[in-house]
């Protein structure tokens, strides 16, 4: 199992994604951008066998729009890709005003 | 009319309010057990730069909130630098748009999630078959 179910949820909606790291450069680290990452397993073991492999990783978003409408719309193409999640933590950034979500998916 | 005896169900009653009695402290050395491997397991994946915030990981005294008994792994106290430890944890696990994530708390409770419930079972289980012989 890959990544390729997250990658293919993300960009149904037409938000800014990367995997694993954003732009380096300062100036692009100032517009709503978000990022992906696998890191770790959740594996699941029945009867002594490895039955089902799981990949566990964050999606971060980073916006200043505060009406909640990226929210919605990354979580429903998250549903509509059938991927598992949750949402973690929401945290704000007062130095930089960003909006700070974080999920957590399993595929 | 028939006649069904039970000898010995007086003791059967005492050892069953015993465990009653004793449930929460029984519950109490459980989680403390299992607490302190999933701290151990925090530690092993904490980033090391200076070990201050490693050094300050720490179970919270064990708690019974009407009935839900819990203790917190938490961090105590600020590094050299004056930077509450709590928050550098936290900066660290989910990253910050200038700063990349290092996620290292959910994975090592990941890691130890299934060693330290059946450390819970297996203490629960010999502290009732203790108190049960």
């Amino acid at each position: 199992m890959s990544l390729q179910p997250v990658k293919t949820a993300l960009d149904s909606t037409g938000l800014p994604f990367a995997h694993y790291a954003w732009a380096s450069n300062a100036k692009e680290r100032k517009t709503d951008h978000g990022v992906y990452a696998e890191d770790g397993a959740n594996d699941l073991y029945g009867d002594d066998i490895h039955a089902e492999h799981v990949i566990q990783g964050t999606i971060d978003y980073f916006t200043r729009d505060d009406s909640g409408a990226p929210q919605t719309t990354i979580e429903t193409a998250l549903d509509n890709g059938k991927i598992a999640w949750y949402l973690n933590t929401i945290q704000f950034e007062d130095d930089t005003g960003f909006i700070h979500y974080e999920w957590v998916f399993e595929v | 009319m028939a006649t069904f005896i039970c000898p010995g169900l007086e003791q059967y009653e005492d050892q069953i309010a015993k465990l009653g009695k004793d449930a929460v402290g029984i519950c109490k050395y459980a989680i403390y057990d299992a607490a302190g491997m999933v701290l151990e397991a925090i530690k092993e994946n904490t980033p090391v730069e200076s070990g201050d915030l490693r050094d300050s990981l720490a179970l919270a005294p064990m708690r019974n909130d009407n009935g839900y008994i819990n203790t917190k792994i938490e961090w105590a106290g600020y590094d050299s630098n004056g930077t509450p430890n709590a928050l550098k944890a936290a900066v660290l696990e989910s990253g910050r748009s200038n700063r990349s994530k290092v996620p290292f708390i959910r994975p090592a409770v990941n890691r130890v999630q299934k060693a330290a419930e059946a450390s819970i079972e297996a203490a629960l289980d010999k502290k009732i078959k203790q108190i049960m012989k």
